[in-house]
Formats: C-alpha cells, structure tokens, sequence
C-alpha cells in the first residue's frame, strides 16, 4: 500500500511562500531517514528551475519533484507537503502548487510499485480534493484508502 | 504499434503517463499496442510510433514525429481522448 512508504513521518503541513522551501521541506524526511543524499535534493532544485522544468507540475497544483537516481538515492521514497497556499513551482505563476511529492526514484520493482500505487491515487479526482483539503495525517490516508 | 512517455528523468512523471496510457488502452479496448516510458535525452525517433510528453517539454521533442502534448499528466479524461485520437490516426481499433 502506498501509505507503506507515504507514512506519516514523511507527511508534513506548512505554509511556505517559495517553492525552493517548499521542495526543500517536502524532501527532509527523505534526507533525514538516508533514502536521498543532499545532492539528489540539490539536483531536484536544479532540474525543477531548468527550462521545462515545471514538467513536475502534474496539475492541478500537484508537483512531482524528482531526479535520477544516480543523482543520489539509497531507498525508493516518497514523502508529501500539504501547503495551505499554493507556491509557484520554478517562480512561475502558471504553475501554482500546493500539494509537492518528492520521489526518491529508483528503477526497480518496489519503484513501479510505488509508482502504480501513485498514478492511482492522483488520477482520481475524490482523492486529490480530499488531498488538497487534507489538515491531518488521517485525512491523506483516507484519500489513499478511497484511491485504493 | 508502440507509444511511448517521456519525461526528463524517465522514472517519474514519464512513468506514470506510462500506466495511465495502460488503463486509457484497456477502456477504450484498444489492443496490439505496447507502452513505455523513457527519459528524452535516451530516447529516439524510431522507439516509437507516438510519443507522449508533458505541455512543458513540448520545446524538447522537436525532432519526433507523432508528438501528443497532454495538458495534465494525471488528467485521465484528457489521456483516454488523446490516445483515442492516437489509436484513430494510426487505424487501431477502439470500442466504445
């Protein structure tokens, strides 16, 4: 189940008025249980601010951030920033997000299964309302559970 | 036939475009068509018959021929009416 890896250490709410922060935080649980180096962080900032960059908005003010795994993954992982306000992914106002994934993306089995488990939840319109309206830990496993 | 999502990184967003062209197929009925997914500094114009990219790197894909641009990644309505274009113009049957 996706709330394996999406547990609730690596859910977090806060405000954030630019979306380096923002990244930055949503990453911090990933950086502090070793499934991402620094430079996978870093290479996401990169890779987001580049030209096309905001690929990562998925839509409707979902962001994906990621790289490759070369850049710095030990684990596969997934971590969620819940942002009351949206924040313009790369500065630029066409792209307004308020929910930001960090994938720690790997290229293995447990990656596609995360990934399935993703595109599931995300494609459901239910679960990403609830996931934008979500204040608790409870709330984002809900939508997970009704996606499921 | 072969479509095929690309994104920058080739695991993360290309990937989920991947799956949800898998669930676009089985509704619309469509068979014979294989799916993947690739990063687009790998991927070339002869992998596939239709490529499939995010609008933010519609800039990135100039020298691919049958290019789908989606407006949203996870925005299954839009998918299953582009693939359903997509399965048209390459004369792929599709119920429904």
């Amino acid at each position: 189940m996706l709330d394996d890896t999406l547990r609730e250490d690596r859910v977090l709410f806060a405000s954030h008025d630019s979306w380096r922060t923002a990244v930055e935080a949503a990453a911090a649980p990933l950086l502090e249980d070793g499934s991402i180096t620094p430079g996978y962080l870093e290479q996401v900032l990169t890779n987001i601010a580049a030209p096309g960059g905001t690929y990562m908005d998925l839509g409707f003010g979902i962001a994906l951030a990621h790289a490759r795994p070369e850049a710095g993954v030990h684990a596969t992982g997934l971590s969620l920033l819940v942002l009351p306000e949206p924040v313009a992914l790369a500065d630029d106002p066409a792209h307004p997000v308020s929910l930001v994934f960090v994938l720690a993306a790997t290229d293995g089995e447990e990656h596609r299964a995360v990934m399935a488990q993703l595109a599931r939840l995300l494609v459901n319109a239910t679960a990403r309302a609830e996931l934008a309206a979500a204040r608790t830990y409870q709330d984002v496993r809900g939508a997970i559970a009704h996606a499921a | 036939m072969k479509f095929m999502a690309m994104c920058s990184s080739g695991l993360g967003s290309s990937f989920m475009v991947h799956m949800n062209i898998d669930s676009a197929l089985s509704s619309i009925g469509a068979t014979g068509v294989e799916v993947d997914h690739a990063d687009l500094g790998s991927a070339a114009p002869a992998d596939a018959d239709v490529f499939f990219v995010g609008k933010d790197l519609e800039n990135s894909v100039g020298e691919f021929g049958d290019v789908v641009i989606l407006e949203s990644i996870i925005d299954q309505d839009e998918l299953v009416a582009k693939v359903r274009e997509a399965c048209q113009r390459h004369g792929i049957p599709t119920s429904a």
